[in-house]
């Protein structure tokens, strides 16, 4: 069965939120209406978006890992928000294993959201009901669109190419090589749900940095002093995957 | 996870309209069976307060839902989602309370009023199931995902809704023995209720959560620590999942929740139906003011019971916010931009 599915490249991320940004342009304007912020300009905006870009510090200092997480629907293939949904609002497409919901039959009850273990369903507060990344369901079968633009946004607007969209399950597609030749994993491997989206692990980085370039402050706050750092030397090795 | 009010209100209301009925039904048949048939007011009354109970309870999860006018899909999917199974669940029940009462006021026979309110009493079973197993179906919430929810919702509808009934009984002078069993069961479904609501809270005190951040990011070290949660403010997921109100006075909650729904009651019962079991047939002190309390006591209790239910959830994917337990680790840049600070550097 084919499922389409994201791959996206943890030592490739630069953390720069085009995908994101991207993702919530293409969705505010394509074919499923609009994704309204609530006070955008303010100071407490809040709003529904696909995709989101998490930084994680990994380490303690000076030793650390910067490792930016993006993150959108896994679109899994036993997806726990679809079993629970009372309107059967949620579904799973069987021909190409999207995960979508159905606007007109959402009751707004957010059982869905509750079921999900990553956090990627979005309660649109204007509309009332429950939103997610449709993998640009809108845009991979557009005929109006240029064919190698045939892809979600986030994929286009990756200025690493840290993200590869394709089916899985076949093994000739570029993402199923994405996963076999760069190790790929899933997140929460035991959470049951089975995700399709995959992410090549994170390489350790390392720099070489004397103790001089380092003030620790009492009671143990730690601070970088910002100068330039002369890199000795970079040692790329595997940082271990997790599950 | 945030308190859903709504949903409180219903499980808290509902539960106790159908813990109400099974017991007014358990009253009704032990009236038939011993010769000394219950009042038609209490039959009534009681028919009616569970109704209006009930549909409080429906009507309050209505607000929870944005498009209720939608409610009527919900039929679709009962064979695989809980939740539609207690939307059907619930117009049956109702249905059965009403035409209990309505065989009740038309003084219809007592076997064919008593097969209505069985039929009542197994839909009332069945709904607390439904409505128990939409918390315990959902794994990623390990507070939640344990057979104690269904029995707790279970215990607590009909310790609550028992006390309704005894107050009944009360007010309305019932008969002797009726009196005497439903008072004896009140009290063993109260305490009954009381251990395993602490069992259930002991459980959740050492609680394993499989899922890691390890796990959920896929990165194998031991501190990771979020530094940017990608978005300047609180979005659906962090209001939702992360819900940090009343931190300091969940204790104090839990202690008084405790004590209204379980200590108070159990001591009101002790003092107020004692004179019952000398034999002393006596409408109760005050007409079953004591009655009415231990009722009230008890749907407040579980209001807060309900409450600490809801907020002591935590959600699997609080983990991507820095840790099941304490997401609340202070972005360090974030807390220096909103005081005005200079920005650190980096």
């Amino acid at each position: 069965m084919k499922q389409l599915a994201l791959v996206i490249d943890l030592y490739k991320c630069v953390g720069c939120h085009a995908c994101a940004v991207n993702c919530k342009s293409w969705n505010s304007t394509g074919q499923f209406g609009p994704l309204k912020d609530h006070d955008p300009y303010g100071k407490e905006p809040t709003g529904v978006w696909f995709n989101r870009v998490q930084t994680y510090e990994v380490g303690s200092f000076p030793d650390t890992q910067v490792i930016n997480f993006p993150k959108s629907c896994m679109h899994c293939a036993d997806a726990p928000c679809v079993s629970v949904c009372p309107t059967n609002a949620s579904f799973k497409r069987e021909e190409d294993g999207i995960v979508l919901v159905n606007y007109d039959d959402c009751i707004g009850c957010k059982y869905c959201s509750w079921a999900c273990p990553y956090g990627c369903r979005e309660f649109d507060e204007f509309e009332g009901v429950m939103k997610k990344c449709t993998l640009c369901v809108d845009r991979i079968y557009n005929t109006d669109l240029p064919e190698d633009e045939r892809q979600p946004a986030c994929v286009l607007s990756c200025p690493t190419r840290a993200r590869v969209f394709g089916d899985i399950n076949d093994p000739q597609s570029e993402a199923s090589k994405a996963i076999s030749k760069g190790m790929g994993y899933k997140l929460m491997p035991d959470s049951g749900a089975n995700p399709s989206n995959h992410y090549l692990p994170h390489r350790k980085v390392s720099v070489k940095v004397d103790d001089d370039e380092i003030t620790v402050k009492k009671q143990g706050a730690i601070k970088a002093v910002r100068r330039k750092v002369d890199v000795e030397e970079v040692v790329i090795e595997d940082f271990g995957i997790g599950g | 996870m945030s308190p859903e009010y709504s949903i409180i209100l219903l499980t808290v209301f509902a539960g106790a309209g159908q813990g109400l009925f099974a017991c007014l039904v358990a009253g009704d048949a032990l009236g038939f069976i011993t010769g000394a048939p219950m009042d038609i007011n209490i039959m009534l009354t009681g028919a009616a307060v569970s109704l209006g109970m009930t549909i409080a309870g429906v009507g309050s999860s209505f607000l929870h839902l944005t498009h209720p006018e939608r409610g009527i899909k919900t039929i679709k999917q009962w064979k695989k989602s809980w939740l539609s199974l207690e939307a059907i669940l619930l117009p049956v029940f109702m249905g059965f309370v009403a035409l209990y009462g309505i065989l009740a006021y038309y003084g219809a026979d007592t076997s064919l009023r008593l097969i209505a309110g069985g039929l009542g009493v197994v839909s009332a079973m069945a709904l607390y199931l439904a409505s128990g197993m939409i918390y315990a179906a959902v794994p990623y919430i390990k507070e939640w995902s344990t057979p104690y929810t269904p029995i707790n919702f279970t215990m607590i509808g009909l310790a609550s809704g028992g006390a309704l009934q005894v107050g009944l009984l009360r007010f309305f002078n019932g008969p002797h023995i009726t009196s005497i069993v439903m008072i004896a069961g009140l009290f063993a479904v109260t305490f009954t209720a009381m251990v395993i609501k602490l069992a259930y809270y002991l459980r959740n005190r050492r609680l394993y959560q499989p899922l890691t951040i390890q796990s959920a990011l896929g990165i194998n070290h031991p501190d990771i620590v979020l530094m940017d949660m990608g978005t300047g403010y609180m979005h659906y997921n962090t209001k939702e999942y992360d819900y940090k109100g009343y931190q300091n006075s969940r204790g104090t909650i839990r202690i008084a929740s405790i004590a209204l729904l379980f200590i108070l009651p159990l001591a009101l019962m002790t003092f107020d139906y004692m004179p019952l079991f000398n034999g002393d047939s006596a409408v109760a002190v005050g007409g079953g003011v004591l009655a009415l309390i231990t009722a009230v006591s008890m749907i407040a209790g579980a209001l807060m019971e309900r409450w600490l239910f809801f907020v002591d959830g935590s959600h699997a994917q609080n983990l991507y916010y820095g840790g099941s337990k304490d997401f609340a680790a202070p972005n360090p840049i974030l807390q220096a931009s909103k005081k005005g600070a200079p920005l650190p550097p980096g």
